[in-house]
């Protein structure tokens, strides 16, 4: 037994106080000079024996009422066993309104030798489902990051119940507790039933209670007693596969890839061997055995070589691991022979901090995208290490802020582009408008003319001096798949480079400019490639685009586009985030059809004006992209692509006692908590303070004046 | 009759008989006077019809006399009223006992004690006797025969008498049946005898010596003293009762004993009442919250009746 208000107890205190008041009494009697004591003192003694046990029964009374009050105030919380306790309603003959609110974190899929979460869920689900009565309502809400409500409206059905809640799977996203209770609260106003019980099935990790707690206990009511079931009080061993880098391998047979896979576990401190399987189209071809601690991430790299051009569905997965959480244990990808967009930096401003280097915001940015599932290959030089680089390696050249370049690179930069490679110009410091520059000149799309410098980023004015891009192509491919709310426009720019004008005949177009006319980005096909000249800096020198929002959709949709890729938003999906193709960059004239991991057929048609589909993956796994047109349908391997749970460090911090008071304090002690073991509490304080009323009205009717009875009477006899 | 006829002075005679009023005036003397003479301008006759033809002495006419008696030539000689008085009056001998005991003392908060009550109401019974030529006497007693004041029709008797009942302080027992003994010993001659007391301890002796009483002739004449408080018992809180006679101390919740305590004195004074008729005694039950003048009328038209019946 709990209390929700302890310190009530102190009352208890107060427990001898009937008696000192009667000793009290005793003290401050009054003295009558009493003629006819014989008549008193012989009725005295003719009622000794009930006046006695009156006595003893009044004590009683006032002693339970003291103690009862306080106990009454203290709300006592009684833990409460057996199937009856735990039965829908079973303190209740009226209808009740079940809620059941499943959250659906990667934690819930837990599962080893002793543990199995998510069976639990339904072992739950299951018995409680067995105790509803005719007349009881039930609903299903998944707590996830975007709260579901697998049936439409409260059903009395559990067989039903049950069916939705096989369609209901652990995820990988975070849990939005609060709307989830929103949406339970919803549903018990829905069903309209007298009595309303909702109960959370959750992990026993703390954190999406985390914002629940944020709010007031308002974000409790309407939910009638809950019932708070954290499925695990121990802590929760994981083992989880990161982003899989796919690449070509530097050695071996050309086509060979080697794929690695980051591994990283929880509540391994003394750490534990894994295995980790590679399944490619559904086939285990490879085995690793791996040892992974807390702390101290760990890497399982595979070798494979594929035979034949195409894409292949392929996953890593951990297995032999006494126990984790099986929705973070695999990772799924495509496997496509140069499948991988190659992209060769060329740093044009080595330095030895690495926060001056030219690349020091690009790299970090690739590294972000490869962590996000883009299939990218690296490879950084110098100018001078150019001349040995064999360009048709690469499908994507920068050269970022390359002042000068060997004798004999310019030209085969020039050829590399006819032959359908991209070109990324970026400038910087060195790149001037002198004669060295010129070397450079045959990759231009116009000669440099001069460096407007409007201001640094250290002056304090810097924001009011900078221009901004004003006119951007928002059909351009680069920024067509951009979200709005990236805010290029608001990116701001200190020095850029003024070209000579573009002349009439030229392919080269403006993309974007700046507020002051200069040219910002500037797009040329030629041959069979094309090159892009982004007038400004790619670090941080003469612009802030590295720190704003937009710095990382750009360079993926620029190097897409450079690379030929474009057409879909990112190569690498992730659970819930929207995936967007352009069908006019993909030559695609009717509708795309992707088909989802469980073989779903999707058809993405654009509306009219519009040349982008989009759609939410849901869940993770290869999802297989087609063209539909007239002719039928047309499998395009190369936009083929995973969707995977977004890359988290797997924490499970515990729900603690703390937390649980405060959930009991702000519903009125409706709040219980059950282990899974048929075991909730109940607020015993309505019983007591019924107790306290008997006990009131006994001391009251002992203790009434005999002449309050005799007044009583007589005044009824008189009516 | 009524007891309460609104008079030419425009005094209310029943204000005259008020405890309270009465109390105010101190003495028992006083009070005796003022209880006698709102009696009789409300009665406007006396009682006492004398019958006698021996004729004792003159003596000046007071309202309440009868007219009839009036000697008209003593008027046409003197010009003023008197009336005749005769043996047979004038003899009549009244033993007036009160009880001084300690039990007697106690008041609970009511206008005056039983005792103050019981003198009043003597000494104005005395008073009346006194106006008609009877000679009123007096015995103090409490475990004991204390003082006794022969009976006399001398003007000064009153005084006498109410000196003797403010003053003499009584003993904490009760002992009626030695009283009365007392007045057998004294007393050979057809009396009166009037007994006030609060008789919380008779013994059956009282009933054996008032029939002795009886068989010489005399008159007994019992007033009941009670104080409504011991009658109702309104205390309330826990209360601890001092006994006046030795009883010793009770401490309680009088709600506790109140409906058994009422029912033992109910049944107290229905006993009384039983025994008193028993042994052919005129019996009265005098509340302390009730006017003197009650019982008093009720001692006359006793009286009045008894000799209407001889």
């Amino acid at each position: 037994m709990s209390f929700l208000h302890p310190w009530m107890l102190l009352g208890l205190l107060g427990v001898a106080l009937p008696i000192v008041l009667h000793l009290l009494n005793r003290r401050r009697a009054v003295r009558v000079a009493f003629a006819p004591m014989r008549f008193l003192l012989e009725s005295q003694k003719r009622r000794e024996k009930a006046l006695r046990l009156k006595r003893w029964l009044l004590l009683a009374f006032r002693v339970l009422l003291v103690l009862l009050l306080p106990l009454a105030m203290a709300q006592p919380l009684v833990r409460c066993g057996g199937e009856d306790a735990h039965g829908v309603g079973a303190d209740a003959r009226l209808p009740a309104s079940i809620v059941f609110v499943v959250e659906d974190s990667p934690p819930m899929s837990a599962r080893g030798e002793r543990v199995d979460v998510w069976a639990q869920v339904t072992e739950q689900i299951d018995r409680r489902t067995r105790q509803m009565r005719a007349w009881d309502r039930a609903a299903l809400v998944v707590a996830s990051h975007e709260p579901r409500v697998p049936l439409r409206e409260p059903i009395g059905d559990r067989v039903a119940l049950l069916q939705a809640l096989r369609g209901v799977a652990p995820t990988f996203g975070a849990v939005d507790l609060p709307a989830a209770l929103r949406e339970a609260r919803a549903l018990h106003e829905e069903a309209a039933l007298s009595t309303r019980v909702t109960v959370v099935l959750v992990s026993g990790d703390e954190r999406p209670w985390r914002s629940l707690l944020a709010q007031d206990e308002g974000s409790l009511a309407g939910l009638g007693q809950i019932e708070i079931q954290p499925l695990a009080r121990e802590a929760l061993h994981n083992v989880s596969v990161g982003a899989l880098r796919v690449e070509p391998a530097a050695e071996g047979v050309p086509g060979t890839l080697a794929i690695r896979a980051p591994l990283t576990s929880l509540h391994y401190p003394e750490g534990v061997e894994v295995d980790v399987a590679l399944f490619v189209a559904e086939e285990q071809v490879a085995l690793r055995r791996v040892r992974v601690a807390d702390g101290a991430p760990a890497e399982a790299e595979f070798m494979h070589l594929l035979e034949e051009e195409g894409t292949r569905a392929m996953r890593v997965e951990v297995q032999g691991v006494a126990q984790s959480w099986r929705a973070d244990d695999l990772r799924h990808g495509v496997l496509q022979r140069g499948g991988a967009l190659r992209v060769l930096l060329v740093n044009g401003d080595l330095r030895a901090a690495q926060v001056n280097d030219e690349l020091f915001f690009l790299e970090r940015a690739m590294d972000a995208l490869r962590a996000g599932g883009v299939d990218l290959s690296l490879r950084v030089v110098t100018p001078d290490a150019l001349t040995r680089e064999r360009l048709e390696l690469f499908d994507v050249a920068l050269l970022a802020n390359v002042g000068e370049l060997p004798a004999g690179v310019v030209e085969g930069l020039a050829a590399w582009v006819e032959g359908g490679g991209g070109l990324w110009i970026t400038a910087g410091d060195q790149i001037r408008a002198d004669a060295q520059t010129r070397a450079i000149d045959p990759l231009l799309p116009r000669p440099v003319r001069s460096v407007r410098r409007l201001t640094r980023p250290s002056d304090p004015d810097a924001s009011v001096r900078a221009t901004r891009p004003a006119n951007v192509d928002r059909e351009h491919p680069v920024f067509r798949l951009m979200d709005p709310r990236s805010s290029w426009e608001q990116v701001e720019v200190y020095e850029y480079l003024l070209l000579e004008p573009l002349s009439a005949e030229s392919r080269a177009r403006a993309v974007a400019s700046y507020a002051d006319g200069g040219p910002a980005l500037i797009d040329e096909p030629r041959g069979q490639g094309r090159i892009l000249l982004w007038t400004s800096s790619v670090d941080a020198d003469w612009t802030d685009l590295p720190f704003r929002p937009a710095y990382l959709p750009w360079i993926h949709h620029t190097l897409d586009y450079l690379g030929r890729r474009l057409g879909r938003s990112s190569a690498g999906g992730v659970v819930g985030q929207r995936q967007r193709f352009a069908l006019d960059a993909l030559g695609v004239e009717g509708a795309l059809e992707v088909t989802t991991p469980r073989g779903e057929r999707l058809v993405l048609s654009a509306e009219e004006g519009s040349a982008a589909v989009s759609f939410v993956p849901r869940e993770g796994g290869v999802y297989r992209v087609a063209s539909l047109a007239a002719g039928g349908s047309t499998p395009m391997p190369a936009l083929d692509f995973a969707v995977n749970g977004p890359v988290v460090d797997p924490l499970w911090v515990p729900l603690d006692d703390e937390a649980m008071e405060t959930l009991r304090r702000w519903s009125g002690g409706r709040v219980a908590e059950g282990a899974g073991a048929g075991v909730h509490e109940r607020n015993a304080w309505p019983l007591l303070l019924f107790l306290l009323l008997v006990v009131f009205y006994g001391e009251t009717l002992l203790a009434m004046r005999r002449r309050l009875w005799e007044g009583l009477f007589a005044r009824r006899g008189r009516s | 009759m009524s007891e309460t006829p609104t008079t030419g002075a425009g005094v209310e005679p029943g204000a005259r008989f008020d405890p309270r009023v009465l109390e105010a005036l101190g003495s028992t003397r006083l009070r005796a006077l003022h209880v006698v003479e709102g009696m009789i301008v409300g009665m406007h006759r006396s009682p006492h019809k004398g019958a006698s033809v021996e004729f004792a002495e003159y003596k000046e006419y007071q309202p309440g006399d009868d007219v009839r008696s009036i000697d008209w030539r003593a008027y046409a000689r003197a010009d003023r009223y008197y009336v005749k008085q005769y043996d047979d009056e004038t003899n009549l001998r009244a033993y007036l006992l009160l009880d001084i005991s300690a039990s007697m003392n106690v008041a609970y908060g009511a206008a005056w004690t039983k005792r103050a009550y019981a003198a009043t109401l003597l000494a104005a019974f005395a008073y009346l006797l006194i106006r008609q030529g009877d000679a009123p006497g007096l015995l103090l007693f409490d475990g004991q025969p204390r003082t006794l004041l022969p009976p006399s029709t001398k003007r000064s008797q009153l005084e006498d008498l109410c000196r003797l009942a403010d003053e003499v302080e009584g003993g904490p027992a009760t002992d009626i049946e030695a009283a009365l003994r007392r007045i057998a010993e004294a007393s050979a001659r057809r009396s009166l005898v009037v007994l006030a007391s609060d008789l919380l301890d008779p013994n059956e002796e009282l009933l054996t010596m008032a029939r002795v009483l009886r068989r010489r002739g005399m008159e007994v004449v019992v007033f009941h003293i009670v104080d409504p408080a011991e009658e109702r018992f309104p205390f309330e809180g826990m209360t601890t009762f001092v006994g006046q006679e030795g009883e010793g101390e009770l401490l309680c919740e009088p709600d506790d004993l109140r409906s058994a305590y009422v029912e033992a004195f109910a049944a107290h004074l229905d006993a009384m009442r039983t025994r008193c008729r028993q042994g052919d005694l005129e019996y009265f039950v005098s509340r302390t919250d009730e006017p003197v003048s009650g019982p008093l009328q009720q001692l006359l038209q006793g009286r009045t009746r008894r000799r209407g019946r001889r």
